[in-house]
């Protein structure tokens, strides 16, 4: 963590039918968000297939993946833009200052 | 001093009958200076007693009768204030505020009274009457207060769904007995699990209905 970037922690929720193939086409596509915007991988860590708490697109479960990024706070909002125009990311969250 | 005696005369003679020679002798002998009214009064008023001299009783009926009249007047206006009085004093505080005439209202002045005088005293029991049920209804239910805030994140849903009601409400912080600063923390971290769908918005059997 340099001085002009900060840690992020980044999860992201995938869509359950996803499969072996596609499922690493899709993370790799998260993670090609992060690298284009100078973004460097701390730590992943799988949560697996989860239950959501209420349906998502009528869907009630999903692929978690939670990220930790160090990352320029001017390009969160390139990657929030860009996590946005996935197709395949249902639900993201990226927060400040991970505690865990 | 003809007078007298003939008043004492009259007197005397009308031991039997009063009324005719007290409305006959008087007019005669005084007519010049003394009006008929108070000559038949003072012959009313003291039989015995009249045998003062009658210019002296020109001068006390005359007053005897404005006094009394102004008496009366005195008596009928003064019980009323005194009566208000009585009432301003035998109230608990004493009424500086009370410009009303209080006495018809006893109610608005022991309202208005103690939050001039005094707020401390007549306010703790009402506050205390309301808060009685309040503190056994708003007792803290949920024993997780002393989370440390640490472990207050989007991740650790177990202790956030303990400040969750059955509705999957947010409980408030009169409930959970939170400090402040935890309460903000438990609020950003529900409403970021609820995103990521860790956290129901609501449950699913009402979610369900339509």
């Amino acid at each position: 963590m340099s001085a002009d970037t900060r840690t992020y922690e980044l999860v992201y929720v995938l869509p359950p039918e996803l499969r072996d193939l596609e499922l690493e086409n899709a993370h790799q596509e998260v993670l090609q968000v992060v690298d284009r915007n100078d973004g460097k991988i701390v730590f992943e860590n799988s949560w697996g297939m989860r239950k959501l708490a209420y349906p998502i697109d009528k869907k009630t479960e999903g692929h978690y993946t939670m990220l930790h990024i160090d990352l320029d706070p001017s390009k969160v909002a390139d990657v929030e833009r860009l996590l946005n125009l996935s197709e395949n990311v249902m639900r993201y969250l990226i927060i400040r200052d991970p505690v865990a | 001093m003809s007078d007298e005696q003939e008043t004492q005369e009259t007197t005397a003679a009308t031991v039997a009958d009063i009324e005719e020679p007290t409305a006959a002798v008087p007019p005669s002998t005084e007519s010049d200076d003394v009006p008929v009214a108070a000559t038949v009064e003072t012959a009313d008023t003291s039989a015995s007693d009249a045998a003062s001299p009658p210019p002296e009783p020109e001068v006390d009926p005359e007053p005897k009768v404005e006094r009394t009249a102004e008496a009366t007047p005195e008596a009928r206006l003064e019980p009323v204030p005194v009566a208000a009085d009585a009432t301003k004093d035998a109230e608990p505080v004493a009424a500086p505020s009370g410009g009303r005439p209080a006495s018809t209202h006893p109610a608005p002045p022991p309202e208005s009274d103690p939050t001039a005088l005094d707020p401390r005293k007549r306010v703790p029991p009402v506050y205390r009457a309301n808060q009685g049920p309040s503190q056994s209804r708003f007792r803290p239910r949920h024993v997780a207060t002393d989370v440390p805030l640490e472990q207050i994140h989007y991740k650790n849903i177990e202790i956030l769904s303990q400040f969750l009601d059955r509705q999957g409400r947010i409980l408030s912080r009169r409930k959970t007995r939170v400090s402040a600063k935890k309460q903000r923390r438990l609020k950003t971290a529900i409403k970021q699990a609820r995103h990521l769908a860790l956290l129901p918005y609501t449950p699913s059997h009402i979610r369900g209905r339509r």
